[in-house]
């Protein structure tokens, strides 16, 4: 199959917008409020954290807020100047700041960073584990959540693709980035007509075959 | 509801590299536009994270709500549109209107061959 046809490719994945598995945006909201605006979504690798910080910062947006989003990757120790910009800029203008990755900042630099977001309209931040913040919310997966994700791409659950939904979920830890990769890889080598997939995973992680 | 459309002439969607598009951009929008553009550029798709470049945009000046325009745009050399298992190269047209986040948007393919290039892997 053809990268642009495969229903897993990242864009179609990135589409697929936060889903909650308890509560809701009012329930989010509520605590955001009762944390006067601080707070930490946590949870591990390919859980939600990001897609659900996005999806705050469009909320916010549409009901008037000005959003200042800062995505840190693994790696990053410190801001970058223009990050570091956004930052001041969102604590001058009360301005809501969200940072994606926090915990990837150097004491220093997470020090520094929590002072502007005090003077900030509102912090949000993604951790992978609880303490930086409060934890205004916690992000978790489920198979259930992994097979109407696949719904969702392809119309089909993840047996169409040769994967019981258990199975998948479990052999990636929870982690549903990865389980959706392993399906993309699953539909660029090709379905057999009968039988389980063969995945050849040479494909799948040394990122040479094009 | 907004309609932004567009037309390649003859409604061809196959172009060899340097060759001129030449097209007409159409919309009904809801509200007069501060701005309407149209942009040329390619993208990719598949496993890794999304790339995009920017080729080329013509701004439609004082554009009403309900307007057609005629545009030409000088395609480049390259990149070659073309598909493998992990990655594709797709060029297309946008037409945005602003404000709002109504978009058209057509897909073409840029090739020596008049074809999309199929990296043999993807053959299969």
């Amino acid at each position: 199959m053809k990268a642009r046809e495969n229903p897993f490719s990242v864009s179609r994945v990135l589409a697929v917008r936060y889903r909650f598995l308890e509560g809701g945006w009012e329930d989010l909201l509520g605590r955001l409020h009762a944390l006067e605006g601080r707070g930490a979504i946590v949870g591990p690798e390919g859980s939600g954290k990001t897609t659900l910080l996005e999806d705050l910062a469009t909320l916010l947006e549409r009901r008037g807020r000005s959003v200042y989003l800062v995505t840190l990757s693994a790696g990053e120790h410190s801001l970058s100047s223009r990050q570091g910009r956004a930052v001041l800029e969102a604590a001058t203008t009360q301005s809501f700041l969200l940072v994606d990755g926090a915990d990837a900042l150097a004491p220093r630099a997470w020090r520094a960073l929590l002072r502007q977001g005090r003077r900030a309209g509102g912090f949000v931040v993604t951790t992978h584990a609880e303490g930086l913040l409060p934890t205004l919310w916690p992000t978790r997966t489920s198979p259930d959540l992994l097979a109407k994700t696949v719904q969702v791409l392809t119309g089909s659950g993840p047996e169409a693709f040769g994967r019981p939904v258990q199975e998948l979920f479990h052999s990636h830890g929870g982690n549903l980035r990865e389980a959706l990769r392993e399906l993309y890889d699953v539909c660029a080598v090709g379905l057999p007509s009968e039988g389980r997939p063969a995945i050849n995973s040479s494909l799948a992680t040394s990122g040479q075959e094009v | 509801m907004s309609r932004l459309e567009i037309a390649t002439e003859g409604g061809r969607l196959t172009f060899h590299p340097g060759e001129e598009l030449r097209g007409t951009a159409s919309w009904s929008l809801d509200a007069p536009p501060t701005k309407v553009e149209l942009r040329l550029f390619w993208r990719t798709e598949g496993k890794g994270s999304q790339d995009v470049g920017v080729i080329e945009t013509v701004s439609f000046d004082g554009a009403g709500p309900e307007d057609r325009r005629e545009f030409r745009l000088h395609l480049p050399s390259g990149p070659y549109s073309f598909s493998g298992k992990l990655i594709s190269l797709i060029w297309a047209l946008e037409l945005v209107a602003e404000p709002g986040a109504d978009a058209g948007r057509q897909d073409i393919t840029l090739s020596p061959t008049g074809r999309e290039i199929v990296l043999a892997a993807a053959e299969k």
